[in-house]
């Protein structure tokens, strides 16, 4: 009875509930037959149960081990996912369950805030939740199941909901803070890494602090604004701590990492061009159209764009949204009305402001903020965080515009309304936008070996660490089968939580270098290089996916056959299992285990891309330690020490580039102190390298205004030349306080490229602008100042110059003797001519090795020798460069113009990827000055790309351009071409000569010849869950001794029960130095667990709190 | 018509938008959006000489939704997207009027 009255009372909102889900089923029309969604960004895992579990922990195994710290608050949105399968429903009935309860549920926020708006009218709250659910804004997460955004776009109207009940004073201000916390709780957005989704409801609540606290100070209702104000810290407050659990952590661990954050997107600039190509189409009338994805504009393939760009029809349907939303504001009188349709106006022009991001004409704002607001950089992709707030304010203001209709065609007009706005929507009902270019879906059929793979894995304990073959093309880092899966996402991360390897962007840079060497060994079928790096990397698995798909445009070969016969020729493996395409093999000798420890392990001087150097090297331990570590050996003995001396004249990239910046306001202009007041306030470095370059970058506008006042006739002074040669004179006082002379060398380099720039500059203007009297010594001043500093750089330049020799350098920090040797590979070049090669170290001792050409070691012996503590500098002398000639002729490039710009060049092959050539051209150019030097890389596919344009030097002397040119994957010739307007063929014969030379940077390796053998013991260990372990030590381990635990480093990582010091051990892995045995059992913990813990407590308490809120406020 | 004062106030502006083109970041950061400030003039110029003025924006908005709609369909994208920035400034104009005609209104 009592639910019979209910559903008499709640008739009209149970009905339009139905509708909302009824169209809420329209996911079913997505799925066919066995397919499910997988790929791309979508992170929908293929076993649920497992996936959630895996997310439950700040640690996780996958890969070398990866902490989860910052996507913890991803446990709600995966909790979601896996309801389904713990009520023991199919994969594929699971995920149609979870993607109608997300389609509902932002038809109901949407319905919800509709209510509060205006619960009378049925007409009113549909329109506006289906306009919310049915927008091409939403159908782009749809395609990957952006459930992250779902969430922040849930959050918003239920939020604003509860700021206007208690602006309103329906809800107290207590229960609209723990209504929206809860909100908050539940539709986190996944927690802190989630924030940028929350865009759009920043926009949306902050338009209506913003309105509602102006509106009511004009009113002086001074309560209200109080209100508003304590609603929104509370909230933040309350909210804040009901996701403790994630925010928690993630505070914690981003204290230290947001510069690293900012730099591994590419720095501001890097943020504003990348906001750049999102708002590129994200123009105000697109906006205001609903349109303005940038993937509309750029995909010629995308699914649906091509008809609304096109079609008369849809062009103008998309103009009726703009159209109704500008007549909400004529439409509607009522006042109480018309003032929520002010604020959600209000909201809908913000919205565009920041959807459009830094599309023209109001752009240069949203850099601004970019550039000037702390934390705003997070906001990257505009159109995709803030278009919410836009979307929200149209579906509003559209359901005022069909509820204000005359009584008599309100129906029937809505219907017709609604009818077109779902017909616009059809991409919604064909569900081919799943397919996001052509031959690549989102919705695919996985193969049953992929989860008998999975089923596998996971019944295994404690099975090591598997090896995925063939790799993922390391230049792409994707994974891509024949069967049509795509995805940054390694697929064994959607089955289980085990530590499954394959070179994606999950790799740090350590473990990256590291595991391509072992995919390069595998290749080689090198037995005791692969048994060295799967010893130091853990890999106890190989798993050959014979349905791989990687492209074969690779910087390592991806074909999978090549790794078959690598893995049988080492001999290292057997097969354990098959799952049809999937190849498991086991090997045979098993690994040290998830905790060793090593007696002597070796001392490695040189860095993790030095690895080609040191692996492989007979005497290696299982655990080796870099020198940058700082292990006092006295505290921990070694076995081999490993010597790889750093190049110090091995450069791989160009000279900087030096451009002049344009002076208007030159010295004796009344604005000019302005100018030198504003660089003398700019904030300024006081490292010596960060004052050259920052001194380097005024001289070029010094330079340029001299050069300027010279052209226009105006007289110098002292006091300019003196301003320009006080530069120079602090380039030169910091270059001789730069600490080393690996330093020196480097800044000796670019600057000498700038002074020679600037010298070039002024110097036409001697005998033409300055011809005589005290100008004429007054630029002389300069010109010998100029000198001076130069010739305090030439001591660190010559070698740099000295093509036939390299120059080394190591410290040691105890006397040994050593082997010296030279990598044969790096040398082949010169193998063809009985070559002899001259190693001097300390300008003293000599060494020789004659090269023949049976050359069959991998590395050439130099003998031995004795060398004492300190620094010492090796010096490597090379035969001969061979340097090759190309002779210039006529060439068509896309710069050629016939009468007006000429091209000679000529084409350079064949290149080898990841190898070096120098390029020269000498050349005399007084007849043009617009003579380019232009470079074309030839791609695989048939099409030349223009890598480098350079304008060389107009002057009456030889000059020379050098260029380094590094081979990207799959190319093997360039084209080297020179255009200028008067450029004649005579010009090209006699006025250039062009020449091409491989630049060989050999390895050197010195290793200790008395070396204390290692020993390996697997330690005992109680693994209670991935963040936590306890460590047994064997009575017979001799101490000081070196724990090593292969998971990735980080400083999270703690033992507990010993004072250990904590270091990197291999490159990438965690090891602990303990020097005296102990009692206490041993806890391997990591740090963010207890983060974690304190999160949930903090998480547990507010939400006990929040309840008993809403608890008394209900009785009362 | 605009009053002397406000003359005066907007040539003052003009003459310093003019002097800060020739200083050192101004020049690039502020001056290359000075249009933006010179439309906002002509705007206040426009409107305030203009009897209706609200009405007739609301209309000309109105009218350059039309024209935007016939400049999309010929496919000239950058004349609908300029016509689509003058919407959205007038867009604002109509906003601000009817914010103050409501609050106006409720006194």
């Amino acid at each position: 009875m009592c639910l019979l009255n209910m559903f008499k009372k709640y008739k009209d909102i149970i009905r339009d509930i139905v509708i909302i889900f009824f169209l809420s089923l329209t996911p079913l029309l997505w799925f066919r037959s066995d397919m499910v969604m997988a790929g791309h960004d979508l992170v929908a895992p293929l076993d649920p149960k497992v996936f959630f579990t895996g997310r439950l922990s700040p640690w996780i195994d996958q890969f070398y081990g990866q902490s989860q710290v910052l996507i913890l608050g991803t446990i709600p949105i995966h909790f979601i996912d896996a309801i389904p399968s713990y009520l023991g429903l199919s994969l594929q009935a699971g995920q149609k369950l979870v993607y109608i309860f997300w389609f509902f549920l932002i038809g109901l926020s949407a319905y919800t805030l509709a209510h509060v708006l205006n619960s009378k009218s049925s007409i009113f709250k549909i329109t506006a939740s289906l306009l919310y659910q049915f927008n091409f804004f939403i159908l782009q997460g749809w395609w990957i199941a952006e459930k992250s955004k779902f969430s922040a776009y849930i959050a918003a109207p239920l939020v604003l909901s509860v700021f206007l009940l208690v602006e309103k004073g329906n809800v107290s201000l207590l229960s609209g803070v723990v209504l929206n916390s809860f909100v908050l709780f539940l539709f986190n957005a996944g927690g802190l890494f989630g924030l940028p989704l929350y865009g759009g409801f920043f926009v949306i609540i902050g338009s209506f602090i913003l309105f509602s606290v102006t509106e009511n100070l004009f009113k002086k209702n001074f309560t209200a604004v109080k209100k508003i104000l304590w609603l929104t810290a509370l909230t933040i407050v309350l909210g804040g701590m009901m996701n403790a659990y994630a925010f928690l952590p993630a505070m914690m661990q981003l204290r230290s990492q947001v510069g690293q954050g900012i730099a591994a997107i590419g720095g501001v600039s890097g943020i504003i061009s990348w906001a750049g190509e999102i708002s590129a189409n994200a123009s105000l009338l697109n906006l205001m159209r609903l349109e303005g994805i940038a993937e509309w504009y750029d995909n010629p393939e995308h699914p649906y764009a091509k008809f609304f760009l096109s079609n008369p029809i849809l062009i103008a349907v998309s103009f009726l949204w703009a159209i109704l939303s500008f007549a909400s504001l004529y439409f509607v009188r009522e006042k109480e009305a018309k003032r929520k349709i002010l604020y959600f106006f209000f909201l809908y022009l913000i919205g565009i402001f920041f959807a459009a991001g830094t599309h023209p004409p109001l752009g240069f704002l949203y850099q601004m903020l970019v550039e000037k607001v702390p934390g705003f950089f997070i906001f990257r992709s505009p159109y995709f965080k803030f278009a919410s707030g836009l979307f929200l304010a149209n579906a509003i203001l559209l359901a005022y515009v069909m509820d204000a209709l005359p009584k008599r065609i309100r129906l029937g007009l809505t219907s017709v309304f609604l009818a077109i706005v779902l017909l616009y929507h059809f991409p919604f009902f064909m569900g081919n936008f799943f397919e996001w270019r052509k031959g690549f879906s989102t919705r695919l059929a996985v193969p049953p070996y992929v989860f008998e793979f999975g089923a596998w894995l996971n019944g295994k304990k404690d099975i090591g660490r598997i090896l995925m073959l063939p790799p993922d093309s390391p230049d792409l880092q994707y994974s891509l089968y024949t069967w049509g899966y795509l995805s940054f996402q390694a697929l064994p991360t959607l089955l289980s939580n085990a530590s499954v390897v394959i070179d994606n962007d999950k790799l740090n840079s350590p473990e990256r270098i590291l595991t391509l060497e072992l995919y390069n060994a595998i290749l080689e079928g090198n037995s005791q290089k692969v048994a060295q790096l799967t010893s130091l990397l853990g890999i106890t698995h190989v798993v050959i996916q014979n349905d791989t798909a990687i492209p074969d445009i690779s910087s390592i070969p991806t074909e999978i056959k090549l790794y078959s016969q690598g893995i049988i020729k080492t001999g290292l493996f057997e097969e354990e299992k098959i799952f049809d395409q999937w190849e498991v093999f086991r090997r045979k000798k098993e690994g040290p285990g998830n905790f060793y420890t090593v007696g002597y392990p070796s001392l490695v001087d040189g860095s993790v891309e030095d690895n080609g150097a040191y692996v492989n090297q007979p005497d290696l331990a299982d655990a080796f330690i870099f020198k940058s570590e700082n292990v006092n050996t006295n505290v921990l003995a070694f076995g081999q020490t490993i010597i790889v001396p750093q190049c110090l004249t091995c450069p791989r990239k160009n000279k900087p580039e030096v451009v002049f910046p344009e002076r208007n306001i030159l010295p004796g202009d009344p604005l000019y102190a302005v100018i030198l007041l504003s660089e003398q306030l700019r904030a300024r470095p006081t490292d010596p390298r960060g004052i050259i370059y920052n001194t380097l970058g005024i001289s070029l506008k010094r330079v340029s205004e001299i050069n300027q006042m010279m052209f226009e006739k105006r007289p110098l002074t002292k006091v300019i030349t003196d301003r320009y040669i006080s530069l120079l004179q602090t380039i030169k006082t910091n270059f001789e306080n730069l600490p080393t002379f690996e330093e020196k060398i480097t800044v000796a380099r670019d600057t000498q490229q700038y002074l020679r720039a600037e010298r070039n500059f002024l110097r036409p203007n001697l005998g033409s602008s300055v011809t005589a009297g005290s100008q004429t010594v007054l630029a002389g001043s300069i010109f010998s100042a100029l000198s001076e500093v130069e010739a305090i750089l030439d001591p660190y330049i010559a070698p740099l110059e000295d093509q036939n020799s390299r120059l080394y350098q190591f410290n040691l920090s105890d006397d040994n003797t050593f082997g010296v040797y030279l990598r044969s590979a790096d040398i082949k070049e010169y193998a063809r001519n009985k070559s002899t090669f001259l190693l001097t170290i300390d300008n003293s001792v000599v060494r020789e090795v004659n090269l023949d050409t049976a050359m069959q070691e991998e590395w050439l012996p130099f003998g031995t020798v004795r060398v004492g503590k300190g620094f010492h500098t090796v010096k490597l002398s090379l035969p001969p460069t061979v340097e090759m000639a190309y002779p210039l002729t006529p060439i068509e490039t896309e710069f050629s113009s016939k009468g007006e710009n000429s091209c000679f060049g000529t084409t350079v092959s064949p290149l080898v990827h990841d190898k070096l050539y120098r390029m020269w051209l000498r050349y005399l150019n007084d007849f043009s000055d617009n003579l380019i030097l232009f470079a074309w890389e030839h791609q695989p596919d048939g099409t030349q790309r223009l890598i480098s344009a350079v304008k060389l030097l107009e002057g009456p002397f030889e000059e020379k351009q050098e260029q380094i040119v590094e081979v990207s994957s799959g190319v093997t010739q360039i084209t080297l071409a020179l255009c200028a307007p008067n450029l004649t063929i005579e010009r090209a014969e006699k006025q250039f000569n062009l020449s091409i030379s491989e630049i060989i940077y050999p390895a050197i390796i010195f290793t200790s010849t008395t070396n204390k053998p290692s020993a390996t013991e697997s330690v005992g260990y109680t693994r209670y869950s991935p963040t936590r372990y306890e460590v047994t030590l064997g009575q017979n381990v001799s101490y000081p001794m070196l724990l090593v635990f292969p998971q990735r480093f980080d400083p999270w990582w703690q033992i507990k029960g010993v004072d250990a010091r904590h270091i990197t051990v291999n490159g990438y892995a965690n090891g602990w130095i303990i020097e005296r045995p102990t009692s206490s059992p041993l806890i391997v913990e990591y740090k963010g667990r207890e983060y974690f813990r304190l999160g949930l407590i903090i998480t547990a308490i507010s939400i006990l709190l929040g309840l008993v809120i809403v608890r008394k406020r209900k009785g009362k | 018509m605009p009053t002397i004062k406000q003359l005066f106030g907007l040539s003052i502006v003009i003459v310093i938008t003019l002097l800060l083109r020739d200083l050192p970041y101004a020049n690039v950061i502020f001056i290359n959006k000075i249009w933006l400030l010179y439309l906002l003039i002509l705007l206040l110029i426009i409107l305030s000489s203009m009897k209706f003025k609200v009405t007739l924006v609301s209309y000309l908005t109105g009218f350059l939704f039309f024209v935007a709609f016939l400049l999309t369909l010929l496919k000239l994208t950058f004349f609908a997207e300029a016509i689509g920035a003058l919407i959205y400034f007038s867009l604002w104009i109509v906003l601000v009027h009817q914010i103050i005609l409501f609050y106006r209104q409720s006194r």
